[in-house]
């Protein structure tokens, strides 16, 4: 027991470097015990101010996250805190950026949505700041234990959340609906990482990834009479497979997806819109954390033994490359059928995430930059859009109907404008944010030569095309069609403003996307994330076609 | 590790019943009857702790599971009404039934296929140290078989040490998951109350 005490003395747990790592979240987790606090204090009417202090508590985790970085520059060494459990790279610090501003944009959505329902509660916003402590775990930990805990953290408030309008019976439906497939996916993204510790003996994303050509080798032993072959590459694949499960309905990806429209169209509609963006782009976060530093040797085909005739295995590229591919085209086809604009929006979110997926397959510098840049345009644009929905919002009409939109330029041209650019860029039209980023998505696969990962970027564009008929029947019933609704929009300054602030943004990005390019390429080069290139591949293992067998002939 | 003789019975038994009883808890008609076999399904997880030499896991199991969770699920059932549902003659299963069926033994079947070839792939722990046997794991530390284990001590330091960090998200966790309870379970009257 001395002893014990002795080496934990001399090992400072806790010293100013580690702290500093964890210090945004820190300010956020007690602006959210603030937030609660304050609720019961506030009489009805100023309920609000728990929506500002919870907007400044953001404003400060960014700020605090904006000294840390040039430490960070400066000192790589304090770059890894708490037994490994958090590795603060530039990866990190750009999706934490991208969960700050996504959660700023949702709390503004949510003041306005609120007074609507009537339900301004100070748990609302201090359930959101927690949720975002969890995203923001989850894009710095780099291990199991750290990594999963976080992702409950983040879901739980959500589930939460989805719920909220108590007395709303399709916010209870969709609440019930995600929590229970959500608590059926974390079991079985545990499931897998329960084998990998078993396989590999450690939670360490790190040594995890150093661990694993071990298993990969097969041990073939022959005596006389018979032979026995050790492969334990199927038990490692089955792991791979049951995290990667988990991870598809997190990102809502198309076997996996059936929660998505139920829970998006019943929940709140700010946080439809915060779901849509903070928890998918933190799952990608912990995807790439996951499968690029943890399990990068499973990305390609995982060598047998041609010798003992034990097969070759296919890697995680393929499994992510057929369901991404049936992810954009189910995501788009269900979208076309969609009156809800919630619905089709929630559609339209399953087959973006499909696009993104297509970043981590690609595997190069192009591919990543993609990711990170498509999650943070998607971040803006899609809160943009939801933010026009609750704008539509007023006494008696949910505006969430196709046909809540019907002459919408006589009543307010200026929303429909900034509506028009975010669905231009959703459907990434060129001057708009959209293209950028699906750019840099497809020319990285096309950029790997690969012919497979070619078809598939085609298939990419081509669905992209049929996502812009559903787009633009936005377009045609706000410019088009005649006014059915003649109560008149009960507008908000902020949301306004805000929405301005996005609008031009996107364009700006479309236009000029230089300074985001650098900040993604900042994230896509952090050491921790390993690029592939497939052309190596085809180099070391020439593949063999029937056509090219022996010499040609004269 | 590698259970040997005894052992090796002993957790065939278990596991076997542990998943009976599983299959028990979603069969049942009488939900205090689900509750009481899931009950015996944790009991028998705890079990496998305690051949697997982990005492504190296996205590905490029966603390918590069964002492805390499953007192709970069975105030709750006994307050919710379940009556209707035991007694008419509503499906229990749907149609979803053979698609389960299939789902489950292709499941199985790569379980199977991918475990074949592996033999006893999983490693231990720690990686580095030279496996032992479970039996003479407690003489190479001076106890014998009626000895405190270390168990618990080694989870205690690495709660507060490796796990320091989830330590603390879990903490947050709870305080999320108590502000969700309460908030979803207090109804319009006493939200008028304290304000």
């Amino acid at each position: 027991m001395l002893a014990l005490l002795q080496q934990t003395s001399d090992f400072q747990i806790i010293s100013r470097e580690t702290v500093q790592l964890i210090m945004p979240e820190v300010i956020l987790t007690v602006f959210g015990c603030a937030a609660l606090v304050l609720d019961v204090m506030l009489p009805r009417a100023l309920k609000k101010v728990v929506a500002w202090v919870s907007l400044s508590g953001v404003g400060l985790s960014l700020v605090s996250l904006g000294i840390l970085y040039p430490n960070l520059v400066n000192n790589q060494s304090a770059r890894v805190g708490f037994f490994e459990m958090i590795l603060v790279d530039d990866y990190a610090v750009v999706f934490k950026l991208m969960f700050l501003i996504g959660a700023a944009i949702s709390i503004i959505l949510s003041i306005k949505y609120l007074d609507e329902e009537g339900e301004q509660h100070g748990e609302y916003y201090s359930l959101i700041l927690f949720s975002v402590v969890g995203m923001m775990f989850m894009a710095s930990a780099v291990d199991l234990l750290s990594l999963f805990i976080s992702l409950e953290l983040m879901a739980i408030s959500v589930y939460i959340l989805v719920g909220y309008l108590k007395r709303d019976r399709k916010s209870n439906e969709a609440a019930m609906k995600y929590f229970l497939l959500g608590a059926f996916s974390s079991g079985v993204l545990l499931y897998g990482m329960s084998m990998v510790y078993g396989l590999t003996g450690s939670t360490n994303l790190a040594k995890i990834a150093a661990a694993i050509p071990n298993v990969l080798k097969i041990d073939v032993v022959k005596t006389m009479t018979e032979r026995s072959v050790m492969d334990m590459r199927y038990l490692l694949l089955l792991s791979m497979v049951f995290m990667a499960a988990g991870m598809f309905f997190k990102i809502a990806a198309v076997p996996f997806h059936m929660w998505a429209p139920d829970a998006y169209e019943g929940a709140p509609t700010s946080i439809t819109a915060f779901m849509s963006v903070g928890v998918k782009a933190a799952s990608f976060a912990m995807f790439g954390r996951l499968f690029l530093y943890g399990l990068p040797d499973l990305r390609a085909t995982i060598a047998g033994n041609a010798a003992d005739s034990v097969p070759s295995l296919p890697g995680w590229a393929v499994l992510l490359g057929v369901i991404s591919a049936i992810t954009i085209v189910w995501g788009n086809l269900g979208a076309l059928t969609q009156n809800n604009l919630k619905r089709l929006l929630a559609y339209s979110s399953i087959s973006h995430a499909g696009y993104t997926l297509l970043g981590l397959i690609a595997g190069n510098q192009t591919g990543y930059i993609g990711v990170v840049l498509y999650l943070f345009i998607y971040t803006i644009m899609n809160l943009g859009i939801f933010g026009c929905i609750i704008a539509l919002k007023r006494r008696g009409i949910s505006g969430d109907n196709i046909n809540d939109l019907n002459g919408l330029i006589k009543k307010a041209p200026w929303l429909t404008v900034m509506m028009t650019i975010f669905l231009l860029s959703l459907g990434g039209i060129p001057p708009t944010a959209g293209f950028i980023g699906k750019f840099y998505l497809f020319g990285g696969l096309i950029e790997t030569g690969n012919p497979w990962l070619a078809r598939l970027a085609i298939l990419a564009v081509v669905m992209t095309v049929v996502s812009l008929y559903y787009y633009l029947r936005f377009v045609k019933h706000m410019y088009i069609e005649e006014e059915t609704e003649t109560t008149p929009l009960a507008p908000s300054r902020v949301l306004n403003w805000t929405l301005s602030v996005a609008a031009v943004v996107i364009v700006l990005i479309g236009v000029y996307p230089k300074w985001f390019i650098d900040i993604s390429q900042r994230a896509a080069r952090s050491q921790a994330l390993k690029t592939y290139s497939y052309k190596a591949e085809e180099a070391e293992q020439p593949l063999e076609l029937p056509g090219s067998m022996g010499a040609p002939s004269r | 590790m590698q259970l040997h003789g005894w052992e090796a019975v002993l957790f065939y038994v278990l596991a076997f019943m542990t998943l009976i009883m599983g299959v028990f808890v979603i069969s049942a008609r009488i939900a205090v009857h689900s509750a009481l076999f899931l009950i015996s399904a944790l009991v028998n997880v705890a079990l496998i702790f305690i051949l697997l030499r982990a005492e504190f896991v296996a205590g905490v199991q029966i603390l918590v599971y069964v002492g805390g969770v499953m007192v709970l699920f069975l105030f709750v059932i006994m307050l919710v009404q379940t009556r209707a549902e035991e007694e008419s003659r509503v499906r229990l299963y749907t149609g979803q039934t053979k698609a389960v069926y299939v789902i489950a033994m292709l499941l199985a079947f790569a379980f199977i296929a991918a475990m074949r070839p592996a033999q006893s792939g999983f490693q231990s722990p720690d990686a580095t140290a030279p496996t032992q046997t479970s039996a003479d794991r407690g003489t190479a530390t001076g106890q014998g078989a009626g000895g405190v284990s270390e168990d618990t001590q080694k989870v205690g330091s690495a709660l507060y040490r490796e796990a320091a960090l989830p330590f603390e998200i879990a903490s947050v966790l709870l305080l999320v998951a108590m502000v969700g309870a309460v908030m979803l379970a207090r109804g319009s009257k006493q939200e008028k109350l304290y304000e």
